[in-house]
């Protein structure tokens, strides 16, 4: 009886589902953050070659991540993701001050995708705990953000290990998306 | 010349090994050629790099991956760890990375055994440096010692880990609740014992333990926490299991080296003449091989039980349970001259009544155990290690042992 209740609901409140294409340099933290949605804890990560993909529950709605590698060789591979994309999180290692302007590169060429014109973008600026990390209001100037035309965008402080500011994150693209 | 023409090939080989199969398309050989033409080190250093049975850094046997901090290459699994330690700077991969002219150049003028040699310069042999078989926690905690903590670039500098005593709480399984609790462990290098106390203000220890009797080992999935330690000891020829971790696994590291250190310390008073190499082996040791099979008793008419085996060289034990403090029976495995055998399957006429099919025989000179595994593969693995430790020849200790066993029976 109990699931013929929750297969009515289910059907008069289906589950709206989101797909997010997360990327970024290597070793921005784009995994951690994955694990860190999807099982609440800190997992021991690799590289990644090629892609993880994960689906996240939060506030009812199902968020279908796909974590891309970010080693600048494989970077040529991020547009087989494009389609279909409704939200792209762009991951910055905040501490990295060396090779931010390549991740403004990536970022700018990525947006000038005609695929990616109705994504919008969340910019996790992670590793905020490390000594040395740029503050939200600096990494939107080095990234250019403030010269976006027609995007929602948002830069969300985290720290992935710590799991702070993840779910900030997703709040912001679950009010963004749902309001189509 | 024909080194060079080897070079392309074993970078075919390279290039179509499976799990480099997804980047075959993206690979810019021309790029991977100006690392590796790079060194100046010459093919000394591509051997290394390229021969798949290399083991680099005692690690991997394929580094596919350079650290442009340290300059030093190292496998994807160590690339993970070296990269999630901020202090470590950059690694990048030899394939599927851009490597700037400079970090060329600056990897060229390192390399693994010249670094080894800066930052293995004062390596105490009792510090266990693992290799690539090794649980995550030793290669972590190895990785910042070397390179995060430089523990060992100086000599004469006293390492924590040859202090006097070691006083810490360890959280400890209870030995039959099952239970992990805080106890308090005390390390001493004079006496050579490790003690701990159930109470914190206990005057007496539950129990006095002493180094030459144990071994340490690594044991995360069969305890279930990643920083998870099994130490087993001798008492009266019984072993008996205790399975400690510590949340940091800094902490549960360091009291892992802090054992070997007073083995080495007691070894070195027991075997005045002993070099370094031939004390080092008699240090902590890993078992040769653990898992389930099925038994059955003396009788052989009993039926099959499923048990979980530990073979510990020659001593082969089986547990009811894997975290079980005391074995349900030890067996001594001695040399083939001395009416040891195993083969594989049951003897002629033996009901197979358990699950598993794949048999194997022991024989000592007492009576003879059948075993059953659950594939043939298992089968096969079991009866290899079976077979080198009853070729090995034994040494006058494992006689001692041997007849302690043959007393006690």
């Amino acid at each position: 009886m109990g699931s013929y209740y929750s297969l009515i609901f289910s059907r008069l409140f289906p589950k709206k589902q989101i797909t997010l294409l997360m990327v970024g340099l290597d070793a921005a933290g784009k995994t951690t953050v994955l694990y860190k949605l999807k099982l609440g804890e800190v997992v021991t990560t690799i590289p990644t070659i090629g892609f993880n993909v994960e689906t996240v529950e939060y506030k009812n709605i199902s968020f279908a991540v796909w974590d891309v590698g970010g080693q600048s060789k494989i970077r040529g591979l991020w547009k087989y993701y494009y389609q279909h994309t409704e939200g792209l999180i762009f991951v910055v290692d905040s501490s990295d001050h060396d090779r931010i302007e390549t991740a403004a590169e990536e970022l700018k060429a990525m947006l000038a995708e005609d695929e990616m014109r109705d994504a919008v973008l969340l910019v996790l600026a992670n590793k905020q705990d490390l000594p040395k990390a740029m503050p939200v209001h600096e990494l939107t100037d080095r990234l250019g953000l403030h010269t976006l035309r027609g995007r929602q965008w948002f830069v969300q402080a985290t720290c992935a290990v710590q799991g702070s500011g993840l779910y900030e994150g997703l709040d912001w693209l679950s009010d963004q998306l749902s309001r189509r | 010349m024909t080194s060079g023409c080897s070079f392309l090939l074993q970078i075919s080989v390279f290039m179509v090994e499976p799990r480099m199969f997804s980047v075959c398309q993206m690979l810019d050989e021309d790029s991977v050629w100006r690392v590796l033409s790079g060194f100046r080190s010459g093919w000394n250093v591509l051997a290394v790099f390229l021969s798949l049975e290399a083991d680099v850094n005692g690690f991997s046997p394929d580094p596919e991956w350079g650290s442009c901090s340290l300059g030093v290459f190292v496998c994807l699994g160590c690339s993970g760890i070296h990269r999630s330690i901020p202090n470590l700077g950059k690694v990048k991969s030899l394939l599927l990375s851009r490597w700037e002219d400079s970090e060329v150049q600056f990897i060229s003028e390192r390399g693994n055994d010249a670094m080894n040699a800066v930052y293995e310069a004062a390596l105490p042999v009792y510090f266990y440096k693992p290799t690539h078989r090794d649980c995550q926690v030793l290669k972590e905690q190895w990785i910042r010692a070397k390179y995060e903590r430089q523990e060992f670039v100086e000599n004469g500098k006293k390492l924590i880990y040859e202090d006097e005593t070691r006083d810490g709480m360890l959280m400890k399984r209870g030995r039959d609740n099952g239970q992990f609790l805080n106890r308090r462990f005390v390390l001493s290098l004079r006496d050579g014992t490790l003690k701990y106390y159930t109470k914190l203000d206990a005057k007496e220890p539950k129990a006095v333990i002493k180094v030459d009797t144990i071994n340490a080992c690594f044991q995360p999935d069969k305890i279930g926490n990643p920083n998870g330690l099994q130490i087993t000891y001798l008492r009266d020829n019984i072993t008996r299991n205790i399975f400690i971790y510590h949340d940091s696994s800094r902490e549960i590291v360091e009291w892992f080296n802090c054992i070997r250190a007073a083995q080495l310390h007691y070894l070195k008073v027991a075997f005045p003449g002993a070099t370094d190499a031939e004390l080092k082996p008699k240090l902590t040791r890993s078992f040769l091989k653990e898992g389930y099979m099925e038994k059955t008793g003396p009788r052989q008419t009993e039926g099959f039980k499923r048990r979980w085996f530990t073979l510990d060289h020659r001593r082969l034990m089986y547990f009811k349970d894997p975290l079980d403090a005391f074995a349900k029976g030890e067996v001594f495995l001695g040399h083939r001259d001395h009416g040891y055998r195993v083969t594989i399957g049951l003897p002629a006429g033996t009901q197979y009544n358990g699950l598993w099919q794949y048999g194997i025989t022991i024989e000592t000179p007492a009576r003879s155990f059948l075993f059953t595994c659950e594939t043939d593969t298992e089968q096969k693995d079991w009866m290899s290690h079976f077979n080198a430790v009853i070729n090995t020849p034994m040494s006058p200790q494992e006689y001692t042992v041997e007849a302690y066993f043959k007393h006690k029976h």
